[in-house]
């Protein structure tokens, strides 16, 4: 027998054996198959071997009969472990317990992951995954197999075309494909079209409904151009009416420039200055000391720390002082006509909608007068001119 | 007549000696390690001899650092630097 795994597992000594008559207890040892191994001399009549634990016991008449005296120096193998383990009870307790928690916290899940959704929100996800059971803290083997759960969320949401789930270790994912909806049109009331100005048409285009008016007519503000009540008595129907109708209009615009401009111009000098923000304080850390500026501006770039959605109330602020100076400028009357006429344009885009069109423009009057130039411009637009005017539906008794 | 008989089979179905007659198989690797079947029992050992019964006579093993690395009823394992065994007839 040598010293593998199998007599480890079993346990064994080493043994220091005494007398004179120790080759004697060998032969006996091995007429009655106890095994003995490693057997060397280490003295006069001293020998050490090595002996399974079951057959160290047998040896004891052998002991008794050959006169030598036995003495234990080493205890090797399992049997020993597990005594220790068995003396060590908090040791192996806590142990066993690693082993069963960490099985016990591999087998729940952790997280629960949501991808690719856009039109469905995460929180209608979560809970419809709720109801079935998928939800952080919860069993795994609770859960049901994930073609089941696949379909149980496919018909709690309606708006997925296709539903995935997969255990990724304690990780629930659930992955979404959405369906592709039209893009629903708003709902309208009944309406005619009407003017919104005074204009001649120049341009018709009647998706739906009557038109009332044609091409080049001229029209009034608050007249209808196209109809939502079509057919007559038995036959009337009310419907939406569309279109795009565009007319010419005509802007008159009182513009007055002054003819001394000022305007604001930076110096290129410039000073930084870094706070440390606490709740609605700053704390200057650098950049002291007195603003040679006359005239300055200031811009603020502030950072409060976040976690989540909290504001931690800390932050830092970084100040930037720029000086700057005003610049006055003399203008000629033909100047200060270009830049009302410039300002008028804008406004007009802004007014009647970027899709205007300036045809023509005429100044009326041009008059220079206490610094000022005042003057009366013409503006004929092309511009959309229809207007919504909802259809009451007549009383029945009508 | 026993005996010529055993000889008599021995020499018609040719098996090696040790079969029948108990003599010792002695097995050698190097001088490390030797092999010794058909003992009848350890008569002495030390570091730097074994002696063993066999069923005529003895066998003497001198080495140094001698280890009996296992032993059986019938074999015994002999580890250590051995120098050489003598054959000693009963």
């Amino acid at each position: 027998m040598r010293s593998n795994i199998v007599s480890w597992s079993r346990g064994y000594v080493t043994v220091a054996v005494r007398g004179e008559r120790t080759v004697e207890l060998i032969n006996d040892a091995v007429a009655r198959n106890i095994g003995l191994w490693d057997i060397h001399r280490s003295g006069e009549n001293r020998y050490e071997m090595k002996v399974l634990i079951e057959h160290f016991f047998l040896l004891r008449p052998l002991l008794k009969k050959t006169g030598t005296k036995v003495h234990v120096t080493r205890r090797k193998g399992l049997p020993f472990l597990m005594d220790k383990l068995g003396r060590r009870k908090f040791f192996a307790a806590g142990f066993v317990v690693f082993v069963i928690g960490l099985y016990l916290l591999s087998s729940v899940i952790w997280q629960v992951k949501i991808e690719g959704n856009e039109k469905i929100s995460s929180q209608r996800i979560m809970e419809a995954a709720e109801k079935l059971g998928i939800r952080p803290l919860q069993w795994k083997f609770r859960l049901e197999s994930p073609d089941v759960l696949t379909n149980q969320l496919m018909t709690a949401l309606p708006g997925a075309a296709w539903i995935g789930f997969e255990m990724k270790g304690a990780q629930a994912r659930i992955h979404i494909v959405e369906t592709k909806l039209p893009v629903k049109k708003p709902l309208m009331n009944p309406r005619n079209l009407v003017a919104k100005t005074d204009a001649v048409i120049t341009k018709m285009l009647v998706e739906k409904g009557r038109p009332m008016v044609k091409l080049h007519s001229r029209v009034k503000k608050g007249d209808i151009l196209v109809s939502g009540v079509l057919g007559d008595g038995e036959n009337r129907q009310i419907v939406v009416s569309n279109g795009n109708i565009r007319g010419l209009v005509w802007h008159e615009y009182d513009i007055s420039v002054p003819l001394i401009q000022q305007s604001k111009v930076y110096t290129g000098e410039s000073k930084k200055r870094k706070y440390l923000v606490i709740g609605n304080r700053a704390f200057m850390i650098n950049g002291y000391g007195k603003l040679k500026y006359i005239l300055y501006e200031t811009e603020d770039d502030r950072n409060i720390l976040q976690w989540k959605d909290h504001s931690l109330y800390i932050g830092w602020m970084d100040e930037k002082i720029r000086e700057v100076h005003y610049v006055k400028q003399n203008l000629n009357v033909q100047e200060a006509k270009g830049i009302g006429l410039q300002q008028a344009r804008a406004e007009i885009l802004l007014k009647s909608g970027l899709d205007a069109k300036i045809i023509a423009e005429k100044i009326l009057h041009v008059k220079s007068e206490s610094g000022k130039v005042y003057m009366k411009v013409l503006f004929e637009v092309d511009e959309e001119i229809t207007k919504e005017q909802p259809i009451i539906p007549a009383s029945r008794g009508e | 007549m026993g005996r010529n008989l055993h000889k008599w089979t021995e020499a018609i179905i040719d098996l090696p000696q040790d079969v029948f007659t108990g003599l010792p198989r002695i097995t050698m690797i190097g001088n490390v390690q030797m092999y010794i079947e058909n003992h009848r029992g350890v008569l002495f050992f030390s570091s730097e001899l074994l002696r063993l019964a066999l069923n005529k006579g003895e066998l003497q093993v001198s080495g140094s650092q001698l280890v009996i690395r296992a032993i059986g009823q019938e074999e015994v394992f002999l580890e250590g630097s051995i120098l050489g065994f003598k054959y000693i007839h009963g």
